[in-house]
């Protein structure tokens, strides 16, 4: 066979082998399709009242010293739904879960705690959605990771599902905690 | 008739999701200006592709908000393009920026032609050495004489009187 004839079958080789990868990375891309902003960012200072008693005021400081996993709820939000057991699975591991109820209506949000469980250590009324737009939040519900010293480790966007917890979230709460 | 109807309806009710307030927020003119062209040029994280001054999902309006806040407190245009890529990553800007890793976006299209180009190029030049280079075998060595001898008797008629 002439060297030329050999030559046609690269575009196609090429094709086969990135039609491979996108498939490959469709299946197992558990993570978001663009990298977070946030990621080794610290975590943006606040200070804002608890949902539960709005005279008190919650700041950064609620994060040092512990992992904490941050989760961006809302009760106007349909996903918000979706990952509840996640976030109950989560309360029941060594991390703690704060909450951000973020652009929410105080009652709208206690009504939801009241359906769906309350999973939250504490939860951070962000009414007006600066703390959220600081975080680089746009749909909600989101999920940060953030180590002992406030830094983010890891900033997932849509519900959570038992694969993100088992692949990411898990291993890295592990790997943060001495 | 009925397509024309259910077009008209469609159009209208796309109009309403579409219209984005669109009255100044600014008395300063320059100011209004770079408003304008800013909030042409950033993206919507959460909408695809739309620019956060013609979308009305909330994330576009907070940040157009921002960014009248912004320009009202003195900050300059890139410093407000680098204040929301600092928050909701690269993503907004419509041209990414040049570094190592949208190196390959900006290079791969211009390296593929380049490619492309330089195989056709070979190619033809290929194609010229093959035709030149190889000798002819003997079959052809008789048509082409043949062929020849054919063309020296037509060449003689030039020469000679038209036959009658």
């Amino acid at each position: 066979m002439k060297r030329a004839q050999l030559w046609v079958y690269v575009p196609l080789i090429l094709f086969i082998a990135l039609a491979g990868l996108l498939a490959y990375s469709l299946k197992h891309n558990t993570t978001n399709d663009r990298p977070s902003a946030q990621l080794s960012q610290p975590f943006p200072t606040f200070q804002l009242p608890a949902l539960e008693s709005p005279d008190v005021l919650v700041d950064a400081g609620v994060l040092k010293g512990r992992v904490s996993v941050v989760n961006v709820w809302g009760a106007w939000c349909f996903n918000c739904e979706e990952e509840m057991d996640e976030l109950h699975a989560l309360a029941q591991m060594p991390v703690t879960v704060i909450g951000i109820d973020y652009k929410d209506d105080r009652a709208q949000a206690e009504k939801f705690l009241k359906r769906f469980g309350n999973p939250y250590h504490t939860i951070i009324e962000d009414e007006a959605g600066d703390l959220g737009f600081e975080l680089g939040v746009y749909g909600a519900p989101e999920t940060f990771v953030v180590d002992a010293n406030g830094i983010i480790r890891y900033h997932h966007t849509g519900a959570l599902t038992r694969e993100v917890l088992a692949q990411d979230i898990q291993p890295l709460i592990k790997a943060l905690t001495p | 008739m009925i397509r024309h109807t259910v077009m008209a309806v469609l159009a209208a009710g796309m109009m309403t999701v579409c219209t984005v307030d669109a009255s100044p927020r600014f008395d300063d003119e320059a100011l209004q200006a770079r408003y304008q062209h800013l909030v042409d040029t950033l993206r919507c994280p959460k909408c695809e592709n739309q620019s956060i001054g013609s979308s009305g999902a909330p994330i576009a309006q907070d940040m157009a908000q921002r960014v009248e806040q912004w320009l009202r407190q003195g900050v300059s245009d890139d410093e407000i393009r680098q204040k929301l890529v600092d928050r909701f990553g690269e993503y907004v800007l419509y041209e990414p920026p040049l570094s190592w890793r949208t190196g390959l976006l900006w290079g791969g299209p211009a390296l593929l032609v380049i490619a492309a180009l330089s195989g056709v190029v070979l190619q033809i030049r290929r194609n010229r050495h093959t035709s030149s280079d190889q000798a002819l075998d003997p079959e052809e060595q008789q048509r082409l004489a043949a062929i020849l001898a054919r063309h020296a008797d037509a060449s003689d008629l030039d020469r000679q009187e038209p036959r009658s």
